[in-house]
């Protein structure tokens, strides 16, 4: 007994977010692999990484702003917005790179809009995004004419259906390089630990010479160009650009933080936990769908598991404090 | 800070070009939306065929008309019905509108349009302007069921007969105040279920074997019309092919997916494809065709195109898709058009405006128990890749 006490299994369990967050993203899959045979195959986990990809996305680019003491309610509606534009610019005979460009730079003028309002007008970003999200959703009515705009571009949609040696889509490997990045320049980098700096207090940031606005610009900017790329993955996915499209996906991409996490005070948070918290979300509602719940209980069930995971991180964080 | 107000001058300046690039091309004062479509007492969305408004206009604008009209139509004494519609800024309204003004030229009457613009209060004051201005026929496209009773006592005082379209006209009891030409949802999915039944054997997907096929039903539990329409297309698909055990039956719900119709559609029927390798042969109905066509890219993506029959309801998804050269796996959709509105309300309301009939009369044939007015139930009628370019403009 030299005083070093041995971890017990819930003090590993309970010992990291991500440990804790992986055991539940385990039970999940094994529960409904037994209840039905189907749910752990490939063909399953690739729908599951392939229907995760545009709330995956938009996560990434809300948990840097979250972390950061913000938020961004335009992202959904940029998205769609998005789609559309790139849609019409590929039907007018625009090379797609050139139509994905073009709304990757809309999608970077919006993220600059946001950071004026939220930094040089002092809008709350809450606010000030959801303005935002309303003049991107009307525009991409008003291009659209309400309607849905086909994709006929076969190389344009194969950048939303192609598979890397028929198994892994294009969109998943986006998804994860942009997950593997985004989590590097959070943890490994001085950009990252300001974000965090900001977050957690913005005044010890302004002592300690770092500019909030300066970096909440780029990470507006960042979630923006995310989001529009989101959207246009979606609109090679399904062939279409919608002005419906990505309808609440940011508030999805919003519990995926959270769940992952993500303090919404800001300052915590890291992106493996988005991830997990994100794909939790993703095979739990696959889940439901494969072993035929009503989608009433599935509400009902999707709140219960969130709340059955903040317990849990109560607990972890208690557990941390003693 | 300069650099920050140019930043956000830029941003403004780039919004404002994208909606002006945008409007130059429009003429609704606000898009049309088939979601906001849908939410009209769970009516339908606008079918893609629909051509450009002739007009939409104004209040104002469809004020300023209905008095040039009625001068001209006071002097030669030609027919005039005033169309009361809920709303122009959706694309199944203009549509109704454009459809009455061709009919308007073969039958030989002048059309009126007021729109509401969402607003009951509003509605009823542009009926007693329109019964002011010696309209002869009211076409009713009612802006909230809960002024149906005031609606039609103003109209029953001046002695003007009223169908009302697309959304019911009843009282509080749910007696039916005017004939009136609606949406048969449940109709609309036994006319998807029948087109199966009746040819599926020509698409070459094998449903020879009952117990090995599946029925997906992509809805939406949330929509009474979309419950109505995946009740509808079950019981005639277990009607006609009795054989399909129950437990193939699958409600492909898009609510639990996502609140986006057509990724809803796609995650969901992803999920019952994944879990039920066992299924031979699927029949796939989308409800709605943004259901439907999440639930194609599913099909594709899961590898099930040769052993699936996709039917949609509506054809505004299916229609660009079939544009496009997709055929397989989606054969068919349910499909109406504004013309099948409104005809039997123009030719019912002429045959009682020359005389030759009373407003009871209208739409007798399908006169409910107790009541005293008729329907007409639009269910619509099944078209495919081959011939769907003989009804879509």
């Amino acid at each position: 007994m030299d005083g070093k006490k041995k971890k017990s299994f819930v003090d590993i369990i309970l010992g990291s977010n991500s440990m804790t967050l992986s055991v539940i993203w385990v039970i999940v899959i094994v529960v409904f692999s037994v209840m039905n045979a189907n749910y752990h195959t490939l063909q399953n986990a690739t729908n599951i990484f392939y229907s995760a990809t545009t709330v995956g996305l938009m996560a990434i680019g809300e948990t840097f702003l979250i972390i950061a003491g913000h938020m961004d309610l335009s992202i959904s509606a940029l998205a769609a917005m998005n789609g559309v534009v790139v849609a019409l610019l590929i039907q007018a005979g625009i090379p797609w790179p050139a139509a994905l460009l073009i709304g990757l730079a809309i999608g970077a003028m919006v993220g600059i809009l946001n950071s004026a309002l939220a930094n040089v007008f002092n809008i709350q970003p809450f606010i000030a995004t959801l303005a935002v999200a309303q003049i991107c959703e009307g525009i991409g009515y008003i291009l659209s004419d309400g309607r849905p705009i086909p994709i006929r571009d076969r190389s344009f949609i194969g950048l939303g259906t192609y598979k890397i040696g028929g198994i892994v889509p294009i969109p998943v490997l986006i998804l994860l390089v942009f997950f593997i990045l985004c989590g590097v320049v959070l943890k490994r980098t001085t950009f990252g630990r300001k974000i965090y700096i900001i977050g957690g207090n913005r005044e010890a940031a302004h002592l300690a010479g770092i500019d909030p606005k300066k970096i909440s610009t780029v990470l507006y900017i960042f979630s923006s160009l995310i989001g529009a790329l989101a959207g246009g993955i979606l609109a090679a996915r399904m062939h279409t650009g919608q002005p419906t499209a990505c309808a609440g996906a940011d508030l999805d991409a919003i519990t995926a933080a959270i769940l992952g996490g993500v303090a919404l005070s800001g300052g915590k948070g890291d992106m493996l936990g988005c991830f997990i918290g994100l794909m939790i979300i993703q095979c739990f509602n696959t889940g439901l769908s494969v072993i035929g719940v009503s989608s009433f209980w599935q509400s009902v069930a999707k709140g219960l598991l969130l709340i059955m995971a903040l317990i849990l991180d109560y607990f972890r964080m208690k557990r941390m404090e003693q | 800070m300069k650099r920050r107000l140019m930043a956000v001058l830029l941003g403004m300046a780039m919004t404002m070009g994208l909606a002006a690039c945008g409007s130059s091309s429009q003429t609704a004062d606000t898009p049309a939306s088939s979601k906001a479509e849908e939410s009209q007492a769970g009516e339908t969305s606008a079918p893609a065929s629909s051509s450009a408004p002739a007009s939409s206009g104004t209040e104002e604008s469809a004020a300023s008309a209905a008095s040039s009209a009625v001068a001209d139509n006071n002097g030669d004494g030609e027919i005039v019905i005033a169309l009361m519609m809920k709303s122009m800024a959706s694309e199944w309204n203009q549509s109704i509108e454009e459809s009455l003004l061709e009919l308007g030229k073969e039958k030989g009457y002048s059309l009126l349009t007021f729109d509401a613009d969402g607003d009951s209060a509003t509605q009823l004051d542009q009926l007693n302007d329109a019964i002011n201005q010696g309209v002869d026929a009211i076409f009713m496209h009612i802006a909230d069921e809960g002024i149906a009773e005031a609606a039609a006592e103003v109209v029953a005082e001046a002695g003007i007969p009223m169908v009302g379209e697309s959304l019911p006209v009843k009282d509080g009891d749910g007696n039916w105040l005017c004939p009136c030409a609606v949406l048969n949802a449940a109709g609309c999915g036994t006319v998807a279920a029948d087109w199966v039944v009746d040819n599926w054997e020509s698409t070459g997907v094998d449903l020879s074997d009952p117990s090995k096929v599946g029925v997906a039903l992509v809805t939406n539990s949330l929509t009474e019309n979309a419950v109505l329409r995946h009740e509808g297309a079950k019981a005639e698909l277990q009607a006609k092919m009795p054989d399909i055990p129950e437990e193939n039956y699958f409600i492909v719900d898009i609510s639990a997916g996502s609140n986006d119709y057509v990724e809803g559609g796609y995650n969901e029927t992803s999920a019952v494809l994944t879990a039920h390798q066992d299924i031979k042969a699927w029949v796939v109905i989308g409800v709605q065709d943004d259901y439907a066509l999440g639930a194609c890219r599913a099909i594709e993506e899961n590898g099930n195109t040769d052993n699936t029959i996709l039917v949609s309801l509506g054809g505004e998804q299916a229609i660009p898709e079939w544009d496009g050269g997709t055929t397989k796996p989606w054969y068919a959709t349910v499909y109406y058009t504004a013309a099948d509105f409104v005809a039997p309300c123009v030719d019912g309301l002429l045959s009682v405006v020359n005389g030759e009939g009373t407003l009871e009369q209208v739409f007798s044939g399908n006169i409910d128990q107790g009541q005293t007015y008729g329907t007409e139930l639009i269910s619509g009628h099944a078209i495919t890749y081959e011939d769907y370019k003989e009804y879509v403009k």
